[in-house]
């Protein structure tokens, strides 16, 4: 019951793990095709391939483990430099990389997997045209030639390490004398110096075969030397067990599966009458070679010299440990308590106590731990950059356009929860600037440009934004079919006045698609609306700007941590609120007349000669609905918005300005629109977190706020 | 009291799927994420087996069973390697590192407990 | 699973919180619970349903404090001093509902479990069943009472998501 899904919470931590090593073998193979070849960068692909390898394996994914192991054979030998990383080659290895994720996608989401005959007969056709052919399995190494015994028998003789019954079997040497079935066994076993030595226990051999019905007949103790030459970490022994006929053979070769390869095992059948007594009688001769003669191994453990490993892996992935995200909340939750905690402690204190040192030092250090905690969370935005040169690919080879990629600032970090967010809707930007922006290569040359088209992806940190922008130099937005369509789509009427900005913003509007022939690419139902309020959902925005005949660039403003925010509070008829600074231009205390009505429910304000909208916070949210507070009596905050540009926020009182933790509203609820989450303050209660850019967004975006109904 | 086995491996799946599938036959569990936090972990726990990967980051399945040979208490201690690999050479220089045994991955968890039983009973 | 869940089901007997809203008694599953606190006004919340009172500092998280009353459709309940917010768990996120007065913890049988008859409450789907059980009373003539059992599942804040967000 509890194994299933325990089961289940592996497993997914397996792809977890394929997700980073597939991401690590692209690293690898990307570098590779840009001509890094070094020792390091392919031992880091061969590894990630092989990890993957190990745990298809380990998870019954047949499929996904029979083509790893043959990609892995063809990395081991470019790692082994027998298959050169050339282009072709390295070429060869990135499309097998692309049927390799495909094969993880088919184990994770219990599809079927891909088709990768072809594939696979490339690899095939690197492996054999690679100098030297290679053996795939094992090939058994008779190590000693089998000696004919006093029985008349041949023993078979085959080194313990070619035993492995737990994947590769060995080719089995049968004996070619006819036997009766149920003779019994006879066992020899002389165990090496080094079945001791390496934490071998000979006598567990022993005791196994005797737990099978063995019977121990014979000790050859000859080789027992003298008791002051005696070695105690040597073995002198050859014992002779008799098994039962009817046991099979590789049952018993298994209980030696352990021993050192240079002992002495010897299973055959007995001669015909069961003869206990007679191997009694005749102690068996013991051939020098079996007498522990001083192998390699039999030098102490620690003279041993160590055998230095030809090729290193590379140590691509640096020491981690993983911590359930929850923990990292919940660790940043406390950590938030305790800031709180500490500017509470500062208040109670006199202002003389509040300066000594050991209050700015519990500061300092909370703050210390801070921003650890929340560089913890934050992760190279290179993972969501990852996935794209494979879509590139998919997407080039199925509408036979041939793209580019430029990629700058990758290693951005941002907060893991929005990494985790922006996936889905980069995707869609690449995907719809593959398809609607870039220019087929005759067009594109018609057009007097390179035939391969460009798309630059790009990631930087603004302040407290990060900013992922996907721009393209295809054909820009056509306006004419876009403005065409929205009318016929019933978006627009057929008589509204649209700006180029607008009608490119349309192209994010529910229900909009301007593909002419549904592809398969634009052909799956979501379009540039779910861009947007995925985008919107975590707090961001989306922008586009496009230039006829030069390209459409996509901009995402993305908040760069769900965590903490440089805020100022201020007061709604006692309600606090929490705006973030970064929006704020300036603070106004309004002379009496500066403030006027341009309607009844619209106002301005005069500031150095121009005049810029305000809105009343208290209207915004509802609070206190027919308030007409004197404007002299207000401050009004000049904040800059990404959708409205600049706008006067009517708020009683200002409290002061602080660092606040966000609380997502998410968390336990929903986000709500116009607001960017929830803090606590010093005494434990709450302020919401106003999101500037969408509560002052112009018409149809701006959503008006009504406070509900508080039980008294 | 049941045998205490150190696990070695990087992977985490891997790690967990020991743990899960040995916990069930009786054995107690410790893990280490590579060689060198392995080589931590064995005076730590003083496990009476220690199962070990190849290919990890820091220190390698080799090095780590070189090191662990080095130690006194550690000279008579089985150490199983459980690998994807199933060269012959590697197989060698793991016996030859002081291995007392090789498993290849994948591995069925009732044969995996039986050659645990096998050199550690 | 845990040991206690493994318990329970071999006898199925559970144990429930019992509340109640207005005259009615409600009863949710003990497990959900995590803690009862006094009533404090929330902070309120713009967009959201009447329901929602707002949302208040449950150590340091956010949680929302739900008027079960109205979720359920009943009459919004009148804050007095036994009034006080069970903050239960839902599918991982916390939620507070306010409720009247918050009565007894009792174990009942699994089998003593009814389906709620779909006529007599107007959202069926926030019902997982009805349950008599002995009430802590003097009064012998109303030792047993019917307790409507809540399903939590159903009063999950974020199912109304996409109604909400819109």
């Amino acid at each position: 019951m509890s194994g299933d899904s325990e089961l289940d919470e592996i497993q997914g931590i397996f792809f977890e793990e394929c997700a980073e090593g597939l991401t690590v073998a692209e690293e690898g193979l990307s570098a590779m095709a840009a001509g890094d070849v070094s020792a390091d960068v392919i031992a880091g692909v061969f590894r990630a391939v092989h990890s993957i390898k190990g745990g298809s394996g380990a998870f019954g994914h047949a499929a996904l483990l029979a083509f790893s192991h043959r990609f892995e054979n063809v990395l081991d030998e470019v790692r082994g430099g027998k298959i050169p990383p050339d282009e072709a080659v390295t070429q060869t290895m990135l499309n097998a990389f692309d049927v390799l994720s495909d094969h993880v996608k088919a184990a994770q989401f219990k599809t079927d997997p891909p088709n990768d005959a072809a594939m696979l007969a490339q690899l095939d056709a690197l492996l054999e045209h690679k100098a030297g052919a290679v053996a795939e399995a094992p090939v058994v190494v008779v190590a000693e030639a089998p000696v004919a015994d006093d029985f008349g028998f041949v023993p078979v003789v085959a080194p313990i390490e070619d035993f492995d019954p737990f994947g590769f079997e060995p080719v089995s040497v049968s004996l070619d004398i006819e036997m009766d079935v149920a003779a019994p066994w006879q066992v020899r076993f002389g165990p090496s110096r080094g079945a001791l030595a390496n934490g071998g226990e000979p006598l567990l051999v022993i005791r196994e075969l005797e737990a099978m019905g063995g019977t121990v007949t014979a000790v050859d103790v000859s080789a027992l030397p003298k008791l002051r030459d005696l070695d105690p970490e040597d073995s002198y022994f050859i014992w002779t067990l008799d098994l039962p006929g009817e046991m099979d053979e590789q049952a018993i070769r298994d209980c030696f599966d352990f021993v050192a390869p240079d002992s002495l095992i010897e299973v055959a059948r007995s001669a015909a009458a069961p003869p206990p007594a007679l191997v009694d009688l005749a102690p068996v001769t013991v051939e020098p070679v079996a007498a522990p003669a001083k192998p390699v191994a039999a030098e102490t453990p620690s003279a041993r010299s160590a055998p230095t490993p030809e090729v290193r892996p590379a140590e691509a992935a640096a020491q981690t440990i993983r911590v359930e995200l929850s923990k990292l909340d919940q660790l940043l939750n406390l950590v938030g308590e305790l800031v709180i905690r500490n500017s509470i402690l500062a208040d109670r204190l006199s202002l003389p106590d509040q300066e000594r040192v050991e209050l700015p030092d519990l500061l300092r250090l909370t703050r210390q731990i801070q921003d650890n905690v929340m560089s913890l969370r934050a992760q190279p935005i290179r993972q969501a950059f990852s996935r794209v040169p494979r879509m590139l690919r998919d997407l080039a080879s199925e509408t036979g356009k041939k793209v580019v990629l430029e990629t700058i600032g990758e290693t951005t970090e941002v907060d893991k929860g929005v990494l985790e967010k922006i996936g889905d809707p980069l995707t869609h930007m690449i995907r719809n600037a593959v398809d609607h922006g870039i220019e087929s290569p005759e067009e594109r040359i018609a057009a007097g440009k390179s035939p391969e088209g460009t798309i630059r992806l790009s990631a930087e940190q603004k302040g407290a934004r990060i900013i992922v922008s996907v721009s393209d130099d295809g054909k820009g937005i056509d306006r004419v079919r876009v403005r065409a369509k929205a009318v016929e789509k019933g978006i627009i009427s057929a008589d509204a006045v649209l700006s180029d900005e607008e009608i490119d913003a349309l192209i994010c509007a529910p229900g909009f698609s301007t593909a002419e022939s549904i592809s398969n690419i634009s052909g799956r139902g979501v379009g540039m609306d779910v861009v947007r309020s995925n985008v919107e959902a975590l707090g961001g925005r989306v922008e586009i700007h496009s230039v006829p005949g030069e390209g459409t660039t996509f901009i995402m403003g993305l908040p760069l941590t769900l965590a903490i925010l440089d805020g100022m509070i201020v007061r709604l008829e006692e309600q606090r609120f929490v705006l973030p600074l970064a929006n704020v231009i300036e603070t106004i205390r309004p002379e009496p007349g500066q403030v006027k009505a341009t309607s009844p429910t619209t106002e301005v304000i005069e500031l150095r000669g121009s005049y810029l909208p305000v809105k009343r916070g208290s209207e915004l949210f509802g609070i206190g609905a027919n308030d007409r507070r004197n404007p002299e009596d207000s401050v009004i905050i000049i904040v800059e918005s990404e959708t409205a540009g600049h706008v006067g926020l009517m708020v009683d009182t200002i409290d002061n300005r602080r660092e606040v933790v966000i609380k997502s509203l998410e968390d336990n609820l929903h986000p709500i629109r116009g607001l960017g989450g929830a803090t606590i303050l010093g005494d434990g209660s709450i302020a919401l977190i106003l999101d500037i850019d969408a509560l002052v967004a112009p018409p149809p975006m701006q959503v008006k706020f009504t406070q509900k109904g508080i039980a008294a | 009291m049941s045998k205490l086995i150190l696990t070695v491996d990087d992977s985490a799946s891997m790690r967990m799927l020991l743990k899960a599938s040995l916990t069930a036959q009786g054995f107690r569990i410790e893990s280490a994420n590579d060689g060198a936090h392995g080589l931590e972990r064995m005076h730590e726990v003083m496990p009476d087996l220690l199962i070990t990967d190849i290919n990890m980051p820091k220190m390698d399945g080799f090095e780590l069973i070189e090191a662990v040979r080095v130690v006194p208490e550690f000279r008579g201690t089985p150490i199983l390697v459980l690998s994807t690999e199933f060269s012959e050479d590697k197989k060698t220089r793991a016996r030859e590192a002081g291995a007392t045994g090789w498993i290849t991955k994948p591995f069925d968890a009732d044969k995996l407990g039986a050659a645990i039983r096998r050199v550690c009973p | 699973m845990t040991i206690a869940e493994e318990t329970e089901t071999e006898t199925d007997e559970r144990k429930i919180v019992t509340f109640t809203l207005g005259h009615q008694m409600f009863g949710i599953d003990m497990r959900a619970l995590i803690e009862i606190r006094e009533w404090e006004e929330p902070t309120p919340l713009p967009s959201v349903p009447l329901y929602i009172k707002g949302v208040t500092n449950l150590r340091g998280s956010v949680v929302p404090v739900v008027g079960l009353a109205e979720r359920l459709g009943w009459e919004p309940s009148q804050i007095h001093s036994r009034s006080c917010i069970l903050v239960v768990s839902i599918a991982g996120k916390q939620a507070g509902f306010l409720v009247d007065e918050v009565a007894d913890i009792v174990v009942i049988n699994g089998g003593d479990i009814q389906p709620a008859p779909d006529v007599d409450v107007n959202d069926e789907s926030v019902i997982a069943g009805l349950v008599k059980i002995e009430r802590r009373t003097k009064d012998a003539e109303d030792a047993e009472t019917m307790v409507l059992l809540l399903d939590l599942d159903a009063l999950s804040l974020t199912r109304h998501l996409t109604d909400i967000a819109a």
